[in-house]
């Protein structure tokens, strides 16, 4: 199979643009997507391809444009909303939430809403409190919602084009710092499904369960260890809702240890339901250590690139949690 | 001669030959001296020829029942005797040749001749002297001979010369329905000869299970042979130059008889120290680590009669040799696998249900058999007939032993003398051990199954 | 300059102390005599006080560690100061024999593993031969822990031997070191089976052959287990729960591994799966022949030297050999057989009745009831005369059935006075008095083949006669063997009548979890002085047995006093 390697927002864009060549009720829109190539430079070249009907640069008015996204939706097309930053979600809860994820249930399944709200979430960037959150797991906790967080351009482009082909409301968390790497994509057309976690690294000694920035925080421990002969497995969620549970209690059963790692704040967030998933299943009776979680501390994302960089997991935790399971 | 060898082995046999290897692999000199050829008499006269010739029956066998299968061929076969005597020479001669090129290879001296102790530590053989350190004697075995009148006869021999004779005699009496009887009566019937068994105990194989002798006797009269148990031979007569063997009074008219009662130690090789030996019933007496009386000297296989078959007697050897390097270990002659091949081929080891329910107590011992009318592989092979059977305790489980009636029973039997040995029981065989289908060996695990009362391919049983 | 904190000897005879639980942690600030450990001594549960002001520094023994009077536990000082590596020995006194714990946070002593300390060399405790035949004998279980102190004399373990169940006791007064075979190990007998000596002590290798006595006799179990099985482990325990990782206890589970038998190297003191992995490798292996027999026998493979291949354990190492060859056994196994034929003749005289239904667990709950209660039994004498007078006039003229018996009248009083006293009414759950509101009675009924109590509920508010119909019933069914589930079980106090056995007085056992039980005996004449004159009176002994932990014996003379009030003026029985 032919292959090419391209950026993670080069495969958020072929995703978007491929799709809108296959099905023309695929439309764009959010904020500085169109001449500007968004906030981000993911949309460049879209508007030229696809016209401004079909590429729409919103008034920054998440509520009216959010709720665009849902008519449009009800009525037959396929929409993908892009909040210029997940943080952003907080204004337009009430569409997201009470709108978007409960129309289909409460009209009785007349209606979808197959629309895909694209985000870009995450720190790193020195973009501090407001601009910097991983808010997931509250998507998660929402009936009537999936998610999805692709940590490298392979998984950022399949997934996202079945997002689109998705009838559910999908909200697709692309990880901000993430946009510049690259990876190497199959030059033909393919989608991944949702549901379905990825073993980025085998291992049999201990289980690192996470998804997002921090797959690749968790590669660099998992090879700084194997030269002590330490085989740790890195396992991408990469869809947290519906989770991929029994790859989940396939990894804890397999190394029996197990360290949940996510960029979100540790308390409250999604790694207590994996770590849950675990405890709750036979796979607890192969634990020989207790489940660590490493997120980030309890504290709003700072500016200061240093206080945010230790605000965040950092290898040497991630490292530091391993070691602690075996013990 | 000067030489001081290691060990000396008297007899090439299965025993001696296996000894004098053996302890060249530890490093000893070995000088092995043998007054016929090596092989002993299980290569030359006992074990390979009649194999061969069972074989032969076999093929004819097939060959009679061959369009049964839908295999158009002529069923009347005949026998070029010459050639069947040719041909198992060939046989003979390549196993021996085998045995000599082992030897050879291993750098065993070997000596052709005669060979006695001259005393503890040295050999006489063809008037040459030869020393040594350890001595071990596999003088082997001879044909038994009963001194009953017209014994002399010139129509009468013993397994010896029926395995050379060139022409199958019309009628053949054979006296003593052991193994040996047994086997030749197989092998003749099928070349040609009208064989009648003339046994004293009233059954035939008396040291088997009863079921194989009740099998046994039923193969060979369906093969056209006459068994006469319980008979006793009073003498033989002569009538027109040909044998009459008259058994409890009743006169059997034949052209050849085979004389075929057992076998004796042959105690040649003691020489000068006869007496110095503890002798029971004509055997040497050894402890279970081959040792006699004498010290440094050591008796294996049909000398010291323990079990009279060529693998133990092997086994015996090999332990020999190594205790004669310092070694300091016992011959475990537990599980020793005994085989008739016959058609079918019987086999068996350990207890019969007899032995096993007088040591332990009928309550104490389950037996499982399973028929091969019930075993796919026989169905489709057309060998239906025969059993297995196991023999084992209640309580743990252990096998006590196994009979088996059947097409390769002789291969068969492996396996459940490995189990024992490795004190596998029956519960271990019919849970875990998976035996492929189809293959004759599976009856050995539903026969198991069977003794736990829980076998699979057996109708249910009612109590 | 730290100021370390002792196990304190609290009076001549204390040998160790447990701390049960620190109340401070590491880093507290604590004054001098504050209240800083709750300890347990031999004699009393008490607080230790802080020998300084200061900063606890460090806490050397966890909570629920056993250690030697004065041994240093923990240290006090100012924040961040160093704490000395040796502990320093404590004062003059009795020399502390040191379990050498490490400094700081050190994990739990293993009492048998301690190092170097000479001193007297330890005793042997040996399975006992308790009779000639005897060949092995069965620890049921041991009564003392690692560590703790024994008497000379004192019953350490109960076993079990060819004819009965015993206490065996110390042969030495010290601690016990070790216990080489744990609960329900069959050994034969001497073999060494424990050490008694100083804390500390190491424990021999070998175990030293049993003094002189009768060498092992042919028939016992060959080598078996001569040699000393795994030691007993130390492990962080909670409610009988050795700490473990679920791993562990799974793998332990498969490969039928006793955890108790697992050395554990987890940092909070659990067992990890590394531990079993490692006891399982280690352990002897056997052919499935000899596994299942040695299972059968509860012979320990770990002591038993293998004769197969790679040392495995065969079928001859874990059972006596077989007789002689077929040919020269002839005649012994015709003797045997015969021996067994007398035998098997003797056994059949004895009769067998197995233990079940109803007499298999009264013989259980009687037992129970006995050691679990501190009973005491008060007998008090009641002039039953009015009474009996009193009955005979309400039965005058009345059909059998109708009849009120002397029964009635006692469950009647007693009614009357456990509703008065509410602590008759208590049972005992965990740490609780637990008070029924109703007064329900029961009365002991003897049935083919046992004892059932069926219960008059709310007996208090019942009339005479109608007691007397309910307890005519409930015996009628108890015998027919149709009494209900609701019919018993559920009393507050029972009445067990003896009297017309012509028993004069007894000890009642209590019917759990019941607070008493009253013993009803024979009624009797006897003479007595009624104003001045010699009269004969009918006397009746009321035997009282009550748990003590509910009830102590002035209630207990109370109850009885309340009865000989309703008994010897019984009008008050009719109200």
């Amino acid at each position: 199979m032919a292959m090419k390697e391209i950026t993670y927002a080069e495969a958020v864009k072929e995703a978007m643009s491929e799709e809108m060549r296959r099905d023309e009720n695929v439309f764009f829109m959010g904020e500085d997507i169109g001449v500007y190539c968004g906030a981000f430079g993911v949309s460049k070249g879209m508007v030229q391809e696809f016209g401004e009907d079909r590429v729409i640069d919103t008034p920054i008015s998440e509520t009216a444009f959010m709720g665009c996204g849902i008519g449009a939706a009800i009525t037959g097309m396929r929409p993908i909303v892009e909040l210029m930053f997940s943080d952003f979600m907080a204004v337009c809860y009430d569409q997201i939430i009470n709108q978007a994820a409960k129309m289909h249930f409460m009209f009785g399944g007349k209606v979808n809403v197959p629309m895909v709200i694209r985000t870009a979430s995450g720190g790193g960037t020195g973009a501090a409190a407001q601009h910097s959150q991983s808010l997931e797991q509250m998507y998660c906790h929402v009936p009537g919602l999936k998610v999805v967080v692709p940590s490298t351009p392979y998984d950022a482009k399949g997934l996202l084009k079945s997002a689109i082909r998705d009838n559910n409301t999908v909200v697709f968390l692309e990880q901000k710092k993430l946009y510049r790497t690259k990876g190497m994509v199959p030059e033909e057309d393919y989608t991944i499904p949702l549901g379905v976690a990825d073993v980025k690294r085998e291992g049999k000694d201990v289980s690192i369960i996470t998804y997002g920035r921090m797959v690749q925080f968790s590669l660099e421990v998992a090879e700084k260890l194997a030269k002590e002969g330490i085989e740790v497995e890195v396992l991408d969620l990469r869809t947290l809702s519906p989770l991929d549970k029994d790859a989940i209690i396939a990894t804890a059963k397999k190394t029996k240890r197990v360290v949940v790692v996510h960029e979100a704040v540790e308390f409250g967030g999604f790694g207590g339901e994996v770590v849950s998933t675990i405890a709750d299943s036979d796979a607890f009776y192969y634990l020989d250590a207790p489940i660590k979680r490493v997120g980030a501390l309890y504290c709003p994302i700072p500016f200061n690139p240093n206080l945010e960089k230790n605000v965040f997991p950092t290898p040497e935790r991630i490292e530091a949690a391993v070691r602690e399971t075996l013990a | 001669m000067d030489k001081i060898y290691d060990i000396a082995v008297i007899g090439g046999g299965p025993a001696g030959y296996i000894a004098a290897i053996k302890g060249a692999q530890l490093g000893a000199s070995v000088v092995l001296f043998e007054k016929d050829v090596v092989g002993g008499t299980c290569l030359n006269r006992g074990c390979i020829p009649t194999k061969t010739y069972a074989k032969t029956a076999e093929y004819i066998h097939h060959i009679k029942e061959a369009s049964l299968r839908g295999i158009v061929n002529d069923p009347k076969v005949g026998i070029d005797m010459p050639k069947v005597v040719q041909y198992k020479n060939g046989v003979v001669k390549k196993l021996t040749g085998g045995v000599a090129a082992l030897l050879r290879s291993n750098g065993v001296d070997v000596v052709k001749g005669v060979a006695k102790l001259a005393s503890e530590t040295t050999i006489e053989c063809d008037g040459k002297i030869y020393n040594a350190k350890n001595t071990i004697l596999c003088g082997g075995s001879k044909a038994g001979v009963i001194p009953i009148p017209g014994v002399e006869h010139k129509d009468v021999m013993t397994s010896d010369g029926i395995l050379d004779i060139t022409e199958v005699p019309a009628r053949l009496c054979i006296i003593g329905g052991g193994v040996i009887g047994c086997e030749i009566a197989n092998a003749f019937q099928a070349f040609g000869s009208q064989v009648t068994i003339v046994e004293m105990m009233p059954r035939l194989v008396a040291n088997m299970d009863e079921d194989i002798s009740a099998a046994i006797k039923k193969s060979l009269e369906k093969a056209g042979v006459k068994v006469m148990l319980g008979k006793q031979v009073d003498g033989i007569q002569d009538k027109g130059g040909k044998p009459v063997v008259v058994a409890s009074g009743e006169p059997i008219e034949c052209d050849k008889v085979l004389l075929s009662i057992g076998r004796f130690a042959d105690l040649e090789c003691l020489g000068a120290l006869k007496d110095k030996f503890e002798i029971v019933r004509g055997k040497v007496v050894v402890d279970d680590y081959m040792r006699t009386k004498i010290p440094n000297i050591y008796a294996c296989g049909d000398i010291n009669g323990r079990i009279m078959l060529a693998h133990p007697g092997s086994k015996m050897g090999e332990v020999a040799a190594i205790n004669c390097m310092g070694g300091h270990e016992k011959c475990d002659l537990r599980y020793v696998p005994s085989c008739l091949y016959t058609i079918p081929e019987a086999s068996s080891v350990g207890l019969t249900e007899a032995q096993a329910k007088e040591k332990l107590g009928a309550d104490n011992v389950i037996v499982g058999k399973f028929p091969f009318s019930a075993n796919g592989r026989s169905i489709a092979s057309g060998t239906t007939e025969g059993f297995v059977k196991v023999v084992a305790d209640k309580k743990y489980g252990e096998l006590l032993g196994c009979q088996i009636v059947g097409a390769d029973a002789a291969e068969m039997i492996a396996e459940p003398t490995a189990l024992m040995q490795m004190e596998i029981t029956v519960h271990e065989v019919a849970d875990k051990i998976i035996h492929a289908h189809p293959s004759f060996s599976e009856a050995f695990m539903d026969a198991c199954c069977d003794a736990l009362g829980e076998c699979l391919n057996l109708p249910k049983k009612k109590k | 300059m730290a100021t370390a904190v002792y196990m304190p000897k609290n009076g001549m005879d204390m040998q160790e102390g447990r701390i049960i639980h620190w109340l401070k942690n590491v880093g507290d600030h604590v004054e001098m005599d504050e209240p800083i450990m709750e300890i347990e001594t031999d004699k009393i549960t008490m607080e230790a006080e802080s020998p300084a002001t200061g900063t606890l520094l460090a806490q050397l023994y966890p909570d629920d560690t056993t250690v030697p009077v004065l041994t240093t536990i923990g240290w006090i000082g100012e924040p961040g100061e160093k704490i000395p590596e040796e502990a320093a020995p404590a004062g003059d006194a009795a020399p502390a024999p040191e379990a050498a714990p490490a400094p700081a946070a050190a994990p739990a002593p293993a009492a048998p593993a301690a190092p170097a300390q000479s001193g007297p060399a330890p005793t042997a405790v040996y399975m006992p031969k308790n009779g000639m035949d005897m060949q092995e004998g069965r620890i049921i279980h041991w009564l003392k822990e690692v560590g703790d102190h024994v008497e000379m004399d004192e019953p350490i373990m109960e076993i079990e031997t060819d004819k009965i169940t015993m206490e065996a006791e110390s042969p030495a007064t010290g601690t016990l070191l070790a216990k080489l075979y744990p609960d329900d190990t069959t050994v034969p007998v001497l073999t060494t089976i424990g050490w008694i000596g100083e804390p500390g002590t190491p424990i021999p290798d070998a175990a030293a052959p049993a003094g002189s006595a009768a060498p092992a006799p042919a028939a016992a179990p060959a080598p078996a287990p001569a040699a000393p099985a795994a030691p007993v482990v130390e492990h962080k325990v909670l409610d009988n729960v050795i700490a473990a990782t679920p791993y562990a206890r799974t793998l332990a589970d498969e490969k039928k591994i006793d955890l108790a038998t697992v050395p554990a190297t987890g940092k909070h003191g659990e067992v990890k799966g590394r531990d079993v992995e490692a006891a399982a490798a280690a352990a002897p292996k056997a052919s499935p022949l000899a596994a299942a027999i040695a299972a059968d026998k509860g012979i320990n493979l770990a002591g038993v030297a293998g004769s197969g291949y790679n040392g495995k354990i065969m079928k001859g190492d874990v059972v006596p050999a077989e007789a002689a060859p077929a040919a020269a056994a002839a005649p012994a196994a015709a003797a045997e057989k015969k021996i067994a034929k007398v035998t098997a003749e003797i056994e059949e005289v004895l009769e067998r009745h197995k233990m079940t239904g109803m007499r298999k667990v009264i013989a259980e709950r009687m037992l129970k009831s006995h050691t679990e209660i501190p009973p005491v039994t008060q007998n008090m004498e009641v002039d039953v005369t009015d009474m009996m007078a009193l009955r005979a006039k309400i039965n005058e003229g009345k059909d059998k059935s109708k009849r009120i018996s002397v029964n009635d009248f006692i469950l009647k009083a007693v009614a009357i006075a456990v509703s008065e006293q509410e602590r008759f009414r208590m049972r005992i759950e965990g740490n609780e008095f637990v008070v029924k509101p109703t007064t329900d009675i029961g009365m002991a009924v003897s049935v083919d083949n046992g004892l059932l109590v069926p219960v008059i509920k709310n007996a208090d508010m019942k009339s005479l006669s109608r007691i007397s119909a309910e307890a005519k019933a409930l015996a009628a069914k108890a015998r027919d063997g149709k009494l209900g589930p609701d019919d018993y079980g559920c009393g507050v106090f029972t009445v067990s009548n003896m009297g017309m056995y012509g028993v004069h007085s007894f000890t009642p056992i209590v019917n759990q979890p019941e607070s008493g039980i009253l013993g009803a005996c024979a009624v009797s004449d006897k003479l007595a002085l009624v104003d001045g004159q010699v009269v004969v009176r009918k006397v009746m002994m009321l035997s009282l047995t009550f748990d003590h932990r509910i009830v102590n014996g002035t209630e207990a003379a109370q109850l009885q006093l309340r009865l000989k009030e309703l008994m010897e003026d019984p009008m008050s029985i009719l109200l």
